[in-house]
C-alpha cells in the first residue's frame, strides 16, 4: 500500500517536471520580433520642429504599429549624439517631440542629423533610424487678384552656405483642413525665387466668419524633409445660422402637438383606470372591516 | 370567512411548499444566490472600472443586455396576454396554469428593464429621463410603457390573489409562521366573501384584462420602435412592431409550458394541470410559430428583395457561416420548425416533448434577439475609423456573461420565493365550481 503511494508520488513529481521543462522550453522558443523605426523631421513655420518616428514590429509576415513603445531621440553633432528628449508610440505607432529649433541647432548650421532609437526589449529586437536635414521655412500668403480670382502664395528658403536663400524647383502642396482629414487643394513647383502660386477655388464653405484652415508642405524633400506651415484665411462662404421657423417636430424642443394629445389621453385613460381599481381595492378593504367590526 | 370544503382540500394539497422547505429547494435557493453573488462582482467590476469590460464599443453600443431586455420583456406576455385573453374569454382550462402565468409576466417585467440600466453608461443622470423628459423619443415612451405595463401586472397578480390570501388567512390548518399570516391578514384586504367584495374584484379583473392586452401591444412595440425609428439596417422596418409581439406572445408561451412542466413535476400536479393542458397551449404555440415564421420570412424576403447596400451587408454576415450563419440557422431551425413539427406530429403531441420544444425555442428567440441587435451594429452607415478588432466586432465578456446568468437567478429566485409564498394552483378560481360563477354573475347583474 505505502510503495503504491510512493510510486504515485512520483509520477506524480515527474509529470511536474516534465512541464516545467516544457514550459521552459516554450519560453526559450519564443522569437524576438524584428522592429522598424523610419524618421520624419517636420519644419513649421514657427521656428519648432517636429520629429515623428513610425514604430512599426513584425508579426507574422507583415508590419503592425504597436503602442506605448518609447522612442528616444537624439541629434548628432560632431560626431557626439546628445539625447533630446523620448516620446512614446500612439495607436498609430507614431512617437512624436517637438522641439525648439533655438534650443538645439546654431543659425549657421549647414546640416543637421536627427536620430530615433528603440533600445528593444526581451520580445521585440532595438532598432534606429538618421535623417540628415537642411533648415527650411515656408511661407503662406493670400493673394486676391480680384473679387472672383484668388492665390496662395508659398514661399521657400532654405540653407545654403549659412544663410537661408530662396529654394527652387520643390513641389509645394496646399491643403484644406477639414473635419476628418485634408483636402488636396492644389500643388505647385517653386521657382528660381522660391515661390509657388495655387489658385484657389471661392466655392468652399468655411465655418460661421467663413474662416479657412490652409496647411502648405514640402513633403519628403531630400534636403529639408517635410516644411509645413498653416494659417487661417477669410476666404470661405460664411455659413448662415439664421433662425430657422420650422414647425415643433421631433428635432424642436417640445414634441408636436398631436403626440402630446395622444399621450396625455392614452396615459390618462389608462392611469385613470387603475385609479378606479385602487379605489375598488380600499372599498374591499373598508366593507373587510365592517363586517369585522 | 367560511371556507368551501373543496378549497380546504386544495390548500391541503398545495400548501407543502408553503409550509417547509426540503433540502433540496434550499440547496438550489444557495444556487441560485450564488449565482446571483457572481452577477454581484461582475456588476462592480462594470462599475469600477466602466464598460470597456463589457464587449460594447462606439459602434457596437448594446450588447446581449439589450438582447436580455427584451427577452423578459417578452416572456412577460405570457401571463399578460394569455391571461388576459384567456379571462376574457371565461376560458375554464386557464385556471390552473394562470397564477404561473401572472407571476412570469410580473417578475419578468421588473427584472428586464434592470439590464437596461446595465447599458446605461451614465447611471447617475437617470433620473433626468423623468425630470427632463423628451417625448418625441421612443426611449421615453419606452420608460412610460414599461412602467405602465409593471403596475398594471402587479394589479393584475395581485386582484387574483385576494381570495387566496383570505382563505390562508382563514386555514388555521395551514401551519406557516406569524410574520406570513400576518402578511396573508394584511394582503386580503378583510375579504369576506361578500357579493359586493366579489363584484369589485371580478369587475377590477375585467377592466384590467380587457387594458392589459392593449397595453401588452404597446410595450412590445415601442420596443421594436427604438430599432424600427432609426435608420439602421435591418432595423427600419415597418412590421417591426407586429413581429414584436408576436414573437413576444411566442416565447412568453414557451415559458409558460417550460414553467408548467416544472411544477407540475416538482409540486406532482399531474392531476391539475393534465396533458391536456399541454396539448392546449401546444396548439397555441403552433399557431404562434406560424405566424411568427411567416413575419420572419416576410421580413428578411423584403430586404433580400430590396437588395439595398446595407441591408445586404447585414444579410450577407447572417448567411455567412464563418460569422452568424451558425445562429441565424439555429434561430429560424430551432426557433420555428422544430417546435411546429413537435406539435404537428399526434405522437410527439406530449407533455415532455412540447416542453422540450419551447425549451429549445426560447432559447432560440434569445439568439434571435442577438442577431437582431449586433450584425446591424457592426454594419455602421459611416465607415469605421478605430479598426481595432474589439470596435469591430463585438464579442460577450465575462462580466456580461455574469450579469446575464445573474438575472436569469434573479427570475427563478423570485419565482421560487413567489411559489413559498403563494400556491402555485389558485385555490379559490379551483374550488370555484360552474354552478357558483353563474350565481355570481346573476347576483352582480
Amino acid at each position: 500500500m505505502r510503495s503504491k503511494f510512493i510510486y504515485r508520488y512520483i509520477v506524480l513529481l515527474g509529470c511536474l517536471v516534465l512541464s516545467l521543462t516544457f514550459l521552459k522550453s516554450q519560453d526559450e522558443g519564443v522569437e524576438m520580433m524584428r522592429s522598424r523605426l523610419s524618421l520624419t523631421v517636420i519644419q513649421k513655420d514657427d521656428n519648432k520642429i517636429d520629429l515623428q518616428a513610425d514604430f512599426r514590429v513584425r508579426k507574422e509576415r507583415s508590419y503592425e504599429r504597436m503602442a506605448g513603445v518609447p522612442v528616444i531621440f537624439l541629434i548628432s553633432r560632431d560626431s557626439i549624439n546628445e539625447e533630446i528628449g523620448e516620446a512614446l508610440t500612439n495607436e498609430d505607432g507614431a512617437a512624436i517631440l517637438e522641439i525648439e529649433a533655438a534650443d538645439w541647432i546654431a543659425v549657421d548650421t549647414q546640416t543637421i542629423t536627427f536620430i530615433a532609437t528603440y533600445e528593444g526589449n526581451d520580445s521585440i529586437s532595438p532598432s534606429d533610424r538618421d535623417a540628415t536635414v537642411m533648415r527650411a521655412n515656408l511661407a503662406l500668403e493670400g493673394l486676391e487678384l480680384d473679387s472672383a480670382q484668388k492665390q496662395v502664395q508659398l514661399t521657400l528658403i532654405g540653407t545654403e552656405d549659412g544663410t537661408m536663400k530662396p529654394v527652387a524647383s520643390a513641389e509645394v502642396n496646399l491643403y484644406l483642413k477639414r473635419l476628418f482629414s485634408n483636402y488636396k487643394v492644389g500643388s505647385a513647383e517653386t521657382d528660381d525665387d522660391g515661390i509657388a502660386l495655387v489658385d484657389f477655388p471661392s466655392d468652399f464653405s468655411g465655418d460661421r466668419d467663413g474662416n479657412l484652415d490652409l496647411i502648405a508642405m514640402v513633403e519628403d524633400h531630400d534636403l529639408f524633409s517635410t516644411v509645413r506651415t498653416a494659417r487661417k484665411l477669410e476666404w470661405g462662404q460664411k455659413i448662415e445660422e439664421g433662425e430657422q421657423e420650422l414647425p415643433p417636430g421631433l428635432w424642436s424642443t417640445d414634441a408636436p402637438m398631436w403626440m402630446l394629445i395622444t399621450f396625455i389621453v392614452l396615459m390618462g385613460t389608462v392611469w385613470g383606470h387603475y385609479i378606479v381599481i385602487v379605489l375598488n381595492l380600499f372599498k374591499i378593504k373598508k366593507e373587510g372591516k365592517i363586517l369585522t367590526s | 370567512m367560511t371556507i368551501s370544503d373543496k378549497a380546504k382540500t386544495l390548500l391541503s394539497e398545495f400548501s407543502g411548499p408553503l409550509e417547509k422547505s426540503t433540502t433540496i429547494s434550499k440547496i438550489w435557493i444557495f444556487f441560485l444566490v450564488l449565482l446571483i453573488a457572481w452577477g454581484m462582482v461582475g456588476l462592480y467590476y462594470q462599475v469600477r472600472y466602466g464598460h470597456v469590460v463589457t464587449g460594447m464599443r462606439d459602434h457596437v453600443v448594446w450588447g446581449i443586455f439589450i438582447a436580455n431586455f427584451i427577452f423578459f420583456i417578452g416572456i412577460s406576455y405570457a401571463g399578460a396576454v394569455i391571461s388576459g385573453v384567456l379571462h376574457l374569454l371565461k376560458i375554464e382550462w386557464r385556471k390552473p396554469f394562470i397564477r404561473i402565468a401572472e407571476l412570469i409576466t410580473v417578475i419578468a417585467t421588473i427584472i428586464g428593464p434592470v439590464f437596461i440600466l446595465l447599458c446605461v453608461g451614465r447611471l447617475d443622470r437617470l433620473h433626468h429621463l423623468i425630470i427632463y423628459p423628451r417625448l418625441q423619443s421612443p426611449i421615453t415612451w419606452d420608460v412610460l410603457a414599461i412602467s405602465t405595463y409593471l403596475m398594471g401586472s402587479i394589479l393584475l397578480l395581485y386582484l387574483a390573489l385576494i381570495r387566496d390570501f383570505a382563505i390562508y388567512r382563514d386555514s388555521p390548518e395551514l401551519k406557516v409562521p406569524n410574520w406570513q399570516r400576518k402578511w396573508y391578514r394584511w394582503l386580503a384586504l378583510g375579504f369576506r366573501n361578500t357579493p359586493e367584495q366579489n363584484r369589485r374584484i371580478e369587475i377590477s379583473m375585467q377592466l384590467l384584462a380587457i387594458m392589459i392586452i392593449p397595453l401588452a401591444i404597446i410595450v412590445h412595440s415601442v420596443l421594436s420602435w427604438i430599432f424600427g425609428m432609426t435608420l439602421r439596417p435591418g432595423w427600419h422596418s415597418t412590421i417591426f412592431g407586429p413581429y414584436f409581439v408576436l414573437a413576444a406572445i411566442y416565447s412568453g408561451t414557451g415559458v409558460l409550458i417550460i414553467a408548467m412542466w416544472v411544477f407540475r413535476k416538482i409540486y406532482k400536479l399531474d392531476e391539475y394541470i393534465q396533458d391536456k393542458h399541454f396539448t392546449y397551449v401546444g396548439y397555441m404555440l403552433l399557431v404562434l410559430a406560424a405566424g411568427y415564421g411567416y413575419f420572419t420570412f416576410s421580413e428578411y424576403l423584403t430586404h433580400w428583395y430590396g437588395s439595398e447596400h446595407w441591408d445586404m451587408e447585414v444579410l450577407h454576415k447572417l448567411f455567412n457561416w464563418e460569422e452568424y450563419g451558425g445562429l441565424f440557422l439555429f434561430a429560424n431551425l430551432g426557433g420555428i420548425v422544430l417546435p411546429m413539427l413537435i406539435v404537428a406530429i399526434p405522437s410527439l403531441r406530449k407533455p415532455g416533448w412540447i416542453t422540450f420544444g419551447s425549451a429549445v425555442m426560447v432559447l432560440a428567440m434569445w439568439v434571435k434577439r442577438y442577431l437582431i441587435i449586433v450584425p446591424t451594429l457592426e454594419t455602421p452607415l459611416l465607415p469605421i475609423q478605430d479598426t481595432r478588432v474589439e470596435f469591430v466586432y463585438y464579442s460577450i465578456t465575462w462580466v456580461e456573461w455574469s450579469l446575464t446568468i445573474g438575472g436569469l437567478a434573479t427570475f427563478l429566485l423570485l419565482f421560487t420565493l413567489a411559489s413559498k409564498f403563494v400556491t402555485i394552483i389558485p385555490v379559490a378560481e379551483m374550488s370555484e365550481t360552474k354552478a357558483e360563477s353563474v350565481h355570481l354573475k346573476m347576483e352582480t347583474t
